[in-house]
């Protein structure tokens, strides 16, 4: 994996705890040079499109923490499914995370996107999705594989062109489900995601962050208008 | 109002605590995967077979759809923790599912699924006019076809079938689909699953 990794898996779960980082602060503009991790307890995902290149997904283990009715916490071991992109193109974005904060209800919204369904306007690599649930249409192309382990899936590539071994970090002794796709696109996506990391460069225009009163929602994502570019 | 900035500062010092103290206890990318390949079938093959059901037996009627079904034969293959399997090895082409098709694999600490209300496509014909096709490493097929009244769980080795069903099920190890010519962006895929939703229950 090219880049820090910031935590996924250790930080899964911190209650009522989003992080949306930006590793180059580069709120300014409406555009992010680097890189985001976003994380959660779980966080509702929108997209109208997602669509990639060298496409891998695999249940993977997680570490949770769980606040226990004393106070303490404890660290649960937990599956889930990761998918990832090693380049990426997204048509709109909205993630909102639900916050309890003093005994109040906020959500955390972040929206991204030039308002036109018929373009793919956001453009990332490495990109990887954890989640329990995760509904759309999805298309496959080009070599498609199901039934890989998860530690044979292949995404990224190494500086020399090889692929990088085991990118999902699927544990390898478990030989546990895994899909892997030359080209995948997804579309009308919704879901619930326990982390979202896209480690190579990255812009997203039109970014807002907002922090709204009460648990509010993404809006259903409409179909794209146009294929991917 | 004073609520509402205590949250945000909440969050601002979430974002904070964690941009400096980036955790470095995940294992990195890159561990050795480990896992035996099938020579065969060129990757590493789940060892627990994933249930494979398309249409359902409650809905009646031809459900499925298959421009060729071939049974290729029986064959023995590898999976990941070096053990082996015997399965047959079926290939569709033009596959078109009208009413659901799941992907399941059940296990002790997991189970996972990939469903579609339908109808979806496996294979079919790009772009180019190429024929796609679908390659299916399996045990234990059944389909009920002849106006949904007869039980089969086999076919002719290498006679291609152009075959309406009603249901069929099979135990699956590995599922291959292929296009020759694949198009970045193009729609021509071997795989379309519209309206699918993937879950993972079980695992928490």
């Amino acid at each position: 994996m090219n880049g820090t990794r910031w935590g996924r898996s250790a930080l899964l779960g911190v209650p009522s705890l989003l992080v949306v980082f930006l590793l180059s602060l580069g709120l300014r503009t409406g555009l992010l040079a680097s890189s985001v991790v976003i994380q959660s307890g779980t966080a509702d995902l929108a997209t109208s499109g997602l669509y990639g290149i060298d496409f891998g997904l695999s249940v993977v283990d997680a570490t949770q923490k769980v606040k226990q009715a004393d106070g303490t916490v404890v660290l649960k071991n937990i599956r889930l499914v990761r998918a990832g992109f090693a380049e990426g193109k997204l048509n709109e974005l909205c993630i909102a995370v639900h916050q309890k904060i003093a005994g109040l209800d906020f959500t955390l919204k972040l929206t991204g996107g030039d308002g036109n369904m018929a373009t793919w306007e956001v453009d990332a690599r490495n990109v990887e999705l954890d989640g329990q649930l995760v509904a759309g249409t999805l298309t496959l192309d080009g070599v498609v594989k199901f039934g890989i382990t998860g530690e044979d899936v292949t995404t990224i590539k190494n500086p020399d062109g090889t692929y990088v071994d085991n990118p999902l970090d699927a544990t390898p002794s478990q030989h546990r489900f895994g899909a892997d796709a030359t080209f995948a696109e997804f579309t009308k996506v919704t879901g619930k995601v326990y982390a979202m990391e896209i480690v190579g460069p990255f812009t997203l225009p039109g970014l807002k962050v907002k922090l709204e009163s009460g648990n509010t929602t993404c809006p259903a994502p409409p179909a794209p208008t146009g294929p991917p570019s | 109002m004073i609520a509402r900035l205590a949250a945000a500062a909440a969050v601002l010092a979430a974002l904070v605590t964690t941009a400096v103290f980036p955790d470095i206890s995940v294992s990195a990318a890159g561990a050795a995967s480990g896992c035996v390949k099938d020579t065969k079938i060129g990757f590493c093959v789940v060892p627990t077979a994933y249930k494979v059901e398309f249409g359902r037996d409650s809905i009646g009627g031809y459900q499925w759809h298959a421009y060729s079904f071939v049974d290729l034969g029986t064959t023995t293959i590898t999976v990941a923790d070096g053990t082996t399997r015997s399965v047959n090895h079926y290939r569709f082409s033009r596959l078109v599912v009208d009413q659901n098709a799941l992907i399941q694999q059940t296990r002790s600490d997991y189970q996972m699924r990939i469903g579609a209300p339908g109808p979806i496509e496996l294979g079919g014909a790009n772009n180019a006019g190429t024929s796609m096709w679908t390659d299916v490493w399996a045990s234990g097929l059944e389909f009920r076809w002849g106006l949904c009244l007869f039980t089969w769980s086999w076919v002719p080795d290498d006679l291609s079938l152009n075959i309406s069903g009603c249901w069929l099920r099979l135990d699956a190890y590995a599922i291959t689909a292929y296009n020759p010519q694949p198009q970045p962006g193009q729609r021509d895929n071997p795989v379309y699953l519209p309206g699918a939703t993937l879950s993972l229950l079980g695992g928490t």
